[in-house]
């Protein structure tokens, strides 16, 4: 009953101050909001153990190299298969990788998403096919006749949903195989398969370095993610010292199948944007409580009179909780819809910075966690805003409060909560603007960077060649240069390129070994290496800086040539010139051909411009001479991208039907798929920087000058006993900066633990750096000084008798 | 003939409240004498505190004309005002008004350390001369908020004279305070004048008007009795 009346007592205060309430509200649900939306977004799509029995066990094995992660397979089968013989820390450890599967139809081919997989996945994930069986030990033997599990989508949409599909012998890569099983809506295991299958044994017949694959796996009950990343790395240092031409820099580790696809630097951005969103909580938390103090101090005579009229303490607090509470409360309530609104938007958002369709783990929405993770966050924000009202109220001296005089000025220990709750809206508000300018910045900067090449009327395909038909690489060669002979024959074509991986793509990264440079015999760099028909950089605007690019006479019986970027011709050959140099692939040993530079071209970037991609140099040889059964092709056209799609498909069904175009996009879509991750990161941090601006300026303006307002009698004093204006002005304006300066060095020192390591991550200028570390402290020192000078001089405006007489 | 030490003539003030006209101070001439101790007393509401706000250079007047030691010091700028209060008037208010931030020893050098002319060894001798008149030597290095109310307003008085002003004003002295301390209080402003100190004093309390040595009483703003018999007769 009584806290009924407390209730309602808080309440109608609340009511009465409308003014106070709405803003109370909204800095409380700014914060909490920012907090809720950061925590369900990242929950679902780092931490949440992925939907399947015992699936916060299930992990992902791969390879590290020079200390990237590489994810989706990439780990050496040789290597893979011997650490899964010797791997102690893991349980039902299987191999799998990702490939192409080319599935023929009436009318053309289609590419799927395939998974080549050990056959115990399923019962990995304890999945029951939706109809059929699941593979059979005996299917991954050499000989077994050729079967495929479909997944739902893949059933629905290419096979119509036929419910007599099993049994049914389709051509998948050119081979007749048949259909054993359709796997339930939504499974797409290990990441976004859409078929299934078997790895067959015979694969581990092939040379070191032909297959590469990742590993499924679940940690035993009791080890740690961080032992079993101990014990993977220390069978890789062992591999790497029996192999060290095939494995130097080469290690492996192990993470969850959600931080793998977050790349290197995901467990650091996320740790930067959890800290960022507790920094806001806080700072929201600061600004509530200190405005519900500023209340508190206003009815410190009522709470004198209560505690006169024998109001207990616990009373007393619980009125000064209630008013938290209310607040509080309602801002989850407000923040839970706006946090819900803005998981609906992530949800298309997130498609456009994956390529392919969003991760089947990332359901964005309000969840059981979520709602969880709310009422902590809540319970939290009522202690933090009610707790220093609450101590005021429990603390109060009856006698001072009441007696009509006051002793002057705040009392030293207000002064002393005024000093840290300025002292800590200072830190925090650097801190979350350093990050916040540093995420923003360096996005802006990756997002305009020169990749090195033109993709203004530029179409990009993939094109896979699977059938039996090209394992020859000179059947290879023939198909591209027939396919590029074709679309140059259309005369709304301009020009055709073909790489094996595209300009501004992730490519091959082998070691390299240089003619005449010191030779260790084993950790060699590693270089971007990129097989190109010739006639393909001059089109893409890749520029010629010495020598000549390939041309048709670089074939496979003449001199083996490259092309090197102007960045690798530096490194070794400063101020000379790089052409006639030699170099060598040094990944399968030493029996590759010595190949010759025949040009340098200007550097060019493949993979992120945020990652060490951006420096790597390339070597560009000729197709010819390094075949490729994949390779991506650039289409300039005149403006019309669907006629040009149009062509190539007609070219490809003429050259052969079963070879079907996919990942089809803008040149300019390939390269701003590079940064979409950090651009909405980036979107995320501009938020958080507005609100942060605002919570911080509204904050610090809002505690100093309550401060100073509520010393405007000691102003008084002080202009009574003799005190220039200028002698207040200083005394003020040098309390502020000693509270500015104390803030900023546990603000930059914040910064500098969380935003160092983030910076070397996004490659970010020290321009940059620098003026961020200079530029915040400036702009909060301005707000300091405003939020000092502006009530000092307010109250200097007033005669000495009045401020004497300020209440 | 020496010059007054305060001469005010035909002092006005006036406060306007959105569209009332409140006049506190009506045409009041007075003349306060080097060594004199004066006590201003009245109702509430008949402008004392805003007459010793006046003189105390904390406040402008509306109308009229006010000496200090024979200058004009009605039409000053405020940063000469300033440096009077500073060094010719010292203040002791019923609140006390003490830093809570400060010592005592630091409250009392206040006043001194925003004066230009004082060493640091000087203003030290000066602070604990102060605090040798008031008592509170021994309590130097304490917060206000360790000390009584009776401590307080002597750490106030101690404060007050230590910048060695030529008048000391007091705004109800003994207000806040219980008739022991306040006692104390008084014999320690009554010291202060035998010492040559000139003292004036607002108050209403008639044992505290009694000590001094000459007594004015203003109603509605108008100086209605200006007993200055017995400092005829001292």
């Amino acid at each position: 009953m009584n806290s009924f009346l407390d209730f309602k007592y808080a309440l109608r205060l609340l009511l009465r101050n409308p003014g106070f309430s709405l803003l109370a509200l909204l800095v409380i649900t700014a914060g909490m909001a920012i907090s809720i939306y950061l925590y369900s977004f990242l929950n679902s799509m780092m931490i949440k153990p992925l939907p399947f029995a015992e699936g916060e066990r299930m992990v992902v094995v791969d390879s590290l190299v020079n200390g990237t992660q590489f994810n989706g397979g990439s780990m050496e089968l040789h290597d893979a298969s011997e650490l899964k013989s010797r791997l102690q820390s893991l349980d039902e450890m299987g191999l799998y990788f990702n490939g192409t599967a080319n599935v023929s139809g009436n009318d053309a081919a289609r590419r799927f998403l395939g998974t080549f997989t050990e056959p115990h996945m399923f019962s990995f994930t304890q999945t029951q096919p939706l109809l059929g069986r699941t593979f059979t030990a005996q299917e991954a033997l050499e000989g077994a006749k050729p079967v495929v599990v479909l997944g739902y989508d893949t059933w629905q949409a290419h096979f119509a949903g036929d419910p007599a599909i099993l049994g049914r012998l389709v051509k998948i890569n050119g081979e007749m195989t048949e259909v054993i099983g359709v796997m339930p809506s939504g499974y797409e295991f290990p990441e976004r398969t859409e078929l299934w299958l078997p790895l067959k044994k015979t694969v581990l017949n092939t040379n070191r370095g032909e297959i590469s694959v990742a590993m499924f796996a679940k940690l035993k009950p009791g080890v740690s993610m961080a032992a079993a990343n101990e014990e993977v790395r220390s069978i890789f240092k062992e591999v790497e010292a029996k192999f060290p031409q095939t494995n130097a820099g080469r290690s492996g580790y192990v993470t969850t199948y959600a931080m793998s696809v977050q790349g290197s630097g995901g467990d650091i951005i996320t740790i930067m944007m959890f800290s960022v969103a507790g920094f806001i909580l806080l700072l929201a938390c600061i600004n509530v409580g200190n405005l519900l103090l500023a209340r508190a101090n206003e009815r410190a005579k009522e709470v004198a009179i209560r505690v006169a009229l024998g109001a207990p303490r616990h009373r007393l607090v619980m009125q000064m909780m209630w008013e938290s509470l209310i607040i509080c409360v309602s801002g989850a309530v407000l923040s839970l819809l706006l946090a819900g609104w803005a998981l609906d938007i992530s949800t298309e958002v997130v498609t456009t910075f994956v390529d392919g369709k969003p991760f089947y783990w990332w359901k964005f929405g309000l969840d059981s966690d979520t709602m969880i993770a709310t009422a902590l966050i809540t319970v939290f924000t009522i202690f933090m805003t009610g707790m220093l009202p609450a101590l005021k109220a429990s603390k109060s001296n009856v006698n001072s409060a009441l007696r009509d005089g006051t002793r002057g000025a705040l009392s030293k220990k207000e002064g002393r909560a005024a000093k840290i709750l300025v002292t800590m809206e200072v830190a925090l508000s650097s801190a979350v603007l350093i990050l916040a300018g540093l995420m923003i910045i360096s996005t802006y900067l990756a997002t305009h960077i020169d990749y090195g090449v033109q993709t203004d009327n530029r179409l990009t395909a993939r094109i896979g060649l699977t059938t039996d038909l090209y394992e020859e690489p000179t059947a290879q060669v023939r198909f591209f240069e027939s396919l590029k002979q074709e679309l140059q024959s259309q005369s709304s074509i301009k020009a055709v390129s073909l790489f094996s991986t595209l300009p501004g793509n992730y490519a091959w990264g082998p070691n390299v070994r240089i003619e005449d440079q010191e030779d260790s015999g084993k950790d060699y760099p590693r270089y971007n290496f990129v097989s190109v028909l010739p006639g393909s950089l001059a089109p893409v605007g890749i520029d010629l800086i010495e020598g000549r690019y390939l041309t048709d006479t670089d074939n496979a019986d003449s001199l083996d040539v490259v092309l090197i970027t102007q960045s690798l011709a530096d490194k070794y050959w400063p101020g000379q010139s790089a052409i006639g140099k030699r170099l060598q692939i040094a990944d399968n040993g030493n029996d590759t051909p010595w190949r010759t530079v025949v040009g340098v071209i200007e550097h060019v970037i493949h993979g992120q411009p945020t990652s060490h991609a951006l420096t790597m140099p390339s070597i560009y040889a000729p197709v010819a001479q390094s075949p490729s059964s994949f390779l991506s092709v650039v289409i300039e056209h005149q403006g019309n991208e669907q006629q040009a799609l149009k062509q190539l498909d007609i070219a490809l069904k003429r050259l052969d039907r079963e070879i079907p175009a996919y990942n089809i996009k803008s040149y300019q879509q390939v390269l701003d798929r590079n940064t979409a991750g950090i651009g909405f990161a980036s979107k995320m941090f501009l938020v958080f920087g507005v609100v942060t601006l605002l919570l911080a300026i509204s904050g610090i303006y809002g505690v100093m000058s309550n401060t100073i307002t509520r010393r405007t009698q000691e102003i008084g004093v002080r202009r009574a006993l003799g005190a220039q204006d200028s002698d207040v002005i200083k005394l003020y304006a040098w309390q502020g900066a000693k509270q500015l300066m104390i803030g900023l060095v546990i603000g930059l020192g914040l910064a500098m633990a969380i935003g160092l390591s983030l910076a070397e991550m996004l490659r970010t200028p020290d321009w940059v750096l620098s003026g961020l570390f200079i530029g915040i402290p400036l702009l909060i020192a301005v707000v300091v000084m405003m939020a000092t000078l502006v009530p000092t001089f307010k109250a200097l405006r007033l005669h000495p008798s009045a401020a004497l007489r300020y209440e | 003939m020496n010059k007054p030490l305060l001469e005010l003539k035909q002092i006005k003030k006036v406060f306007h409240t959105d569209e009332v006209e409140t006049h506190a101070l009506d045409n009041i001439s007075l003349v306060i004498e080097k060594g004199e101790y004066v006590s201003i007393s009245g109702p509430s509401g008949c402008g004392k505190s805003t007459l010793l706000s006046l003189l105390g250079l904390l406040d402008d007047s509306s109308d009229g004309s006010y000496k200090l030691q024979g200058n004009e010091v009605s039409s000053l700028s405020n940063s000469e005002k300033a440096v009077i209060r500073n060094q010719h008037i010292g203040f002791v208010f019923q609140a006390f008004n003490l830093i809570s931030d400060l010592t005592v020893e630091e409250n009392v050098e206040l006043p001194l350390t925003y004066r230009k002319d004082l060493s640091k060894a000087e203003r030290k001798a000066w602070v604990a001369e102060a605090l040798e008149k008031v008592d509170m030597s021994h309590r130097a290095k304490h917060y206000p908020s360790q000390l009584s109310g009776g401590q307080q307003q002597r750490v106030a008085v101690a404060r007050a004279i230590a910048g060695r002003p030529a008048i000391l004003l007091a705004d109800e002295p003994t207000g806040n305070l219980d008739s022991k301390n306040a006692e104390a209080v008084m014999a320690l402003l009554d010291k202060l004048h035998q010492d040559g100190a000139t003292i004036c004093m607002v108050t209403h309390d008639p044992r505290s008007a009694e000590r001094a040595k000459r007594k004015v009483e203003l109603f509605d703003g108008k100086v209605v009795a200006d007993d200055v018999t017995q400092m005829a007769a001292a």
